[in-house]
């Protein structure tokens, strides 16, 4: 119906207030004079990363739902707007969960006999502000859609209703006809849920002052009488065929600029294979954008009606021209060919196929100055262009089509209607979106592609809340940031009371502990320079206590094969350190393996014995002329006493100190620095003396690191990262070790990080069921490494995933002097989405400073 | 692959008038471009016509003819030229933000209180008080 109503041109248009068309809200319904609008909240739909089979299969799912009999003939409304993120929830929530250090703090003390930090230090609060600040700044929002499904507020009793008599038959069966509709949406696909009374507010609020901030409002239904109270305090400004409408809060003098777009001609889209969604486009630029669609559903019947009324129109053309004698263009042909091909194309098709979507789609941009306005419009323009060829149009009319955007406004402009199937409106997914992480752990960045989010990350989620394993893995190749970045989550878990144990073979993460804040609860342990019997290995299993099983007789049964588990756990990881130690030459031998086991086999597996048992007990068997093979354990026996008496050996002989097993320091990092790991690819018979005794020493150093989270309460939070982890994959104590860790990790609450520089070597370990979360970083360009990254990631392989893998922390500018501010990975969170993430840590002040690793990178 | 392709090309097919039967225009104009200019023509000839005579038909025919030119200009399958006079008509009107009255007193007389109240010139005249 077009509106052929002269416009009174002296009078200025009337205000906001005014000219709402909406009279009441009750619920999640909202009223106009003719029409109410039910409106259904659909939740974000994890796009990125994701298979194209699941995601066509999505698209499918809804197009199927939007397709239903129950929506055909209706109108339907898609909103997406924003709302900022709960900063002050989070920090709450944060503040909450954490059991913070103590503030370090002079000796001075206050009034109140609280001690006063010390300057510089950061405190816990200061700590927490920073973040929130951080936070607070970035602006960060969250999106959320609507649909609207509006029908009239009256309906006409039929033929049937009146012969049955039936009075409340149109009450009746519209009630049957909004369950039906609210079954339809819920389903997989749309998965829409009845919006809230506070939902239903914000949207209104949100429409009729786009990009001004809405008030606090009290939730509730909303009366023909208190209407105005939405669009009370704004008004709008616009002169003569303006491009923009300027908006002001008359409460609190916000003004902003908003200019509306519409979607005009799309070209061909091949979605998922090579565009993004059509809606999730307006997502990916830095600046927020509202989207509006009107659509009317068409049944089979009626677009194919539509249809051929086209193709009748098109053919009496072409007669035209035949009946003249002239050729008709080609362009008819062309498209009398395309309506054919639709026309087919709901003949034969199913429903959802058949069916199709009319209606307007809107976005609109909102900047504080007009200028700005437009040139946010332009990048829009720009961007649907590149992105999908979608030619998005800035009409006049703006007044008009703002008004578009706020619940039972009617359409107040028809032009740029777009036609289409409703499998492709379905393929517009407003709702898309790359969220990654929880909401409730450390910020550590935010994501990069499509609307940038903040991005938490609570180690111990996936523990005590998926009620999954605690196993991350970092991957990345050198200088991509995953020391920095692992040295990151253990200073804010340390920072938060968890206990924190690394392995840093290199040794710059024990730079940690010189932080002013982190000094007095740290402890670093170079085991370089250790005390003998650090790294002795049968205190490097430790035994069950009974208080870790249940009580009862399954509780002792449990407990008593964890203690025979233990003991033949020693006796296999002294084996392999035995081995380790012999030179190569020997060590491969079978009379030695024999030897050796049977020397192994003689020495209580207990955490209190020592290499030097073993010594002992092949020295017996060599003087034992009844055994097998005297000669051999004579052999073996020399050669351990040669390598204990090396300095560099000695931690692996005699008993432990007690402090290196037990510590109560919040932060531990254990190093080898000075030492150099040898290469795994070449032979062991090339490696020097140094390089043989760094293998078993990062072994149990790994075993050392881990020792710690046994010694306390169960379900204490720990954290432990371990570096190099590749190594423990030569060796089958080595991989049986990574295996129980990652078991056990969930019933001991330990987060337990394992960081290596090749896809391959994390695989190695067969760990890929128990890696609940991963971060993967600027990996090689080589095809089979990208094609392991996804695989650890989850993700497809050969869907074009592995040249994001390989671009990311890449200099763009080759001209450039300056280093690369920041690191990108790939994370795969404990729900399996996975985004492109930008690890940001700018407000903790002096971390990135202290992680630096890079050469010179004081400079 | 799945390829997404929208119906609006078959809502972009345009639509002339070659002529009467058995006769070729030399120029094929739309359907909407008549109507506009059938709209147009008495809309300008007729005033022209009654305030300057029928020596100005002709100058306003050709108005009409370049209005309509001029309009179908900007006409596209996306705009036709009915909506958009529209858009033009309504994107006239300027919206100015409500403006809070001023506050206006107003009072048909105005009472001091509290004043000393003068005597009276009778009184003044007994008292031997007058001035003059």
């Amino acid at each position: 119906m077009i509106d052929l109503r002269i416009p009174n041109l002296r009078r200025a248009a009337p205000s906001t207030a005014t000219r709402l068309a909406l009279t009441e809200v009750a619920g999640n319904i909202t009223y106009t004079d003719t029409t109410m609008t039910v409106w259904f909240t659909v939740p974000e739909l994890i796009w990125p990363f994701r298979s194209d089979a699941k995601r066509e299969g999505l698209l499918d799912a809804m197009a199927v739902q939007y397709a239903h009999p129950s929506l055909q003939g209706l109108r339907l409304s898609v909103r997406r707007t924003t709302i900022p993120f709960p900063v002050d929830a989070w920090a709450a929530a944060y503040d909450t969960r954490s059991n913070p250090l103590p503030d370090a703090s002079t000796p001075v003390v206050g009034r109140a006999g609280v001690p006063l930090p010390r300057a510089g230090v950061s405190t816990w609060g200061r700590h927490l502000g920073n973040a929130r600040e951080h936070l607070a700044a970035s602006q960060y929002t969250l999106g959320r859609v609507h649909i609207g499904v509006s029908m009239p507020r009256r309906e006409m009793p039929n033929l049937t209703s009146l012969i049955r008599r039936r009075s409340a038959s149109g009450d009746t069966a519209r009630a049957r006809r909004l369950t039906e509709i609210a079954e339809t949406l819920a389903g997989v696909g749309v998965h829409a849920r009845p919006s809230t009374p506070a939902e239903v507010a914000w949207l209104i609020y949100r429409s009729l002052g786009i990009g001004l901030t809405p008030p606090v409002h009290v939730p509730g239904d909303v009366g023909p009488n208190d209407i105005a109270v939405f669009s009370e305090s704004i008004d709008l400004v616009r002169g003569p065929y303006d491009s923009t409408t300027e908006l002001i809060n008359r409460s609190t003098d916000q003004r902003v600029h908003v200019a509306v777009l519409t979607v005009g001609r799309m070209d061909q889209l091949r979605i998922p294979q090579q565009h993004q969604p059509w809606a999730y486009l307006s997502t990916e630029l830095p600046f927020e954008v509202e989207w509006s669609s009107r659509v009317d559903i068409l049944g089979p019947q009626d677009a194919k009606a539509q249809v051929e009324h086209r193709l009748r129109m098109i053919r009496s053309q072409q007669d035209e021209y035949r009946a003249h004698g002239v050729d008709s263009p080609t362009s008819l042909e062309t498209l009398a060919g395309r309506a054919m091909e639709i026309n087919d194309e709901m003949e034969t098709g199913r429903p959802e196929i058949a069916s199709r979507v009319h209606g307007w789609h809107r976005l609109a941009v909102s900047a504080p100055t007009k200028e700005e306005c437009l040139t946010r419009v332009r990048a829009l323009i720009r961007h649907y262009n590149d992105k999908a060829k979608i030619s998005l149009v800035h009409p006049r009319g703006q007044l008009g089509l703002l008004g578009e955007f706020i619940p039972g406004q009617p359409v107040a402009d028809t032009r740029f209607a777009r036609r289409m199937p409703v499998r492709m409106f379905a393929a517009a997914v407003p709702n898309a979106s790359g969220a990654v992480g929880d909401n409730r752990g450390d910020l550590i960045g935010y994501t990069v592609s499509g609307a940038r989010r903040p991005v938490f990350f609570d180690m111990h989620f996936p523990q005590m809340v998926r009620e999954r394993s605690g196993l991350t893995v970092l991957v990345a190749e050198p200088g991509a940031g995953k020391s920095t970045l692992l040295g990151a989550l253990a200073y804010l878990a340390a920072r938060r009371g968890v206990q924190v144990t690394l392995m840093d073979p290199s040794g710059p993460l024990a730079r940690l502990a010189s932080m002013p804040e982190m000094r007095r609860h740290a402890r670093v342990i170079n085991l370089s320079q250790a005390t003998p019997g650090t790294l002795a290995p049968y205190a490097m299993v430790p035994t069950p206590q009974r208080a870790s099983f249940a009580a009862g007789p399954i509780g002792d049964d449990e407990y008593t094969s964890a203690v025979a588990n233990a003991r033949a756990e020693r006796k296999e990881l002294v084996l392999d350190i035995l081995t380790m130690l012999l030179p190569p030459t020997h060590s491969g031998k079978a009379e030695i393996v024999d030897v050796l086991s049977e020397a192994v086999r003689g020495v209580p597996a207990d955490e209190q014995s020592t290499l030097e048992d073993v010594i002992d007990a092949l020295t017996a068997l060599g003087r034992d002329d009844r055994a097998a093979n005297p000669a051999a354990a004579k052999t073996a026996a020399g050669l351990l006493s040669d390598v204990s008496e090396l300095p560099q050996a000695r931690v692996f002989f005699g008993a432990p100190p007690a402090s290196a097993l037990r510590s109560d320091a919040a932060l531990t990092v254990i190093t080898m620095a000075g030492l150099q790991l040898p290469n795994l690819a070449v032979d062991r018979r090339t490696w020097t003396k140094s390089q043989q005794l760094t293998v078993p020493m990062l072994h149990l150093a790994h075993r050392l690191a881990v020792r710690r989270c046994y010694g306390g309460d169960m379900t204490s939070r720990k954290m432990v990262g371990l570096d190099e982890a590749h190594f423990m994959a030569g060796w089958d104590s080595g991989k049986a070790f990574m295996d129980r860790l990652a078991r056990d990790s969930r019933k001991w609450n330990i987060a337990a990080f394992l960081a290596s520089q090749n896809p391959a070597d994390v695989l190695g370990l067969k760990l890929q069921n128990l890696t609940v979360t991963a971060f993967v970083g600027r990996i090689s360009e080589d095809p089979d490494i990208a094609a392991e990254a996804c695989r650890l990631l989850s993700i497809p392989v050969g869907d074009r995933y592995e040249e994001i893998l390989g671009s990311l922390s890449l200099q763009v500018d080759h001209d450039t002097t300056d280093r690369l501010g920041y690191r990108d990975f790939l994370m795969r969170d404990v729900d399996g989405r996975v985004q492109q993430v930008r690890i940001d840590l700018s407000y903790v002040a002096g971390l990135l400073q202290v992680l630096d690793t890079t050469p010179g990178g004081d400079e | 692959m799945a390829i997404f392709r929208s119906d609006d090309p078959i809502w972009r097919a345009r639509l002339v008038y070659l002529g009467p039967p058995n006769y070729l225009l030399p120029y094929h104009f739309t359907y909407g471009q008549y109507g506009l200019f059938f709209v147009l023509c008495p809309a300008f000839v007729i005033p022209a016509w009654t305030l300057l005579g029928w020596k100005s038909i002709g100058f306003a025919a050709g108005a009409a003819v370049f209005a309509t030119w001029k309009t179908f200009k900007h006409v596209d399958p996306d705009q036709p030229a009915r909506k958009l006079i529209r858009v033009w008509a309504l994107d006239w009107r300027p919206v100015r933000a409500r403006q809070p009255r001023p506050v206006r007193l107003s009072a048909r007389h105005i009472r001091f209180l509290g004043l000393p109240q003068r005597p009276r010139r009778a009184a003044l005249t007994r008292r031997g008080e007058q001035t003059r």
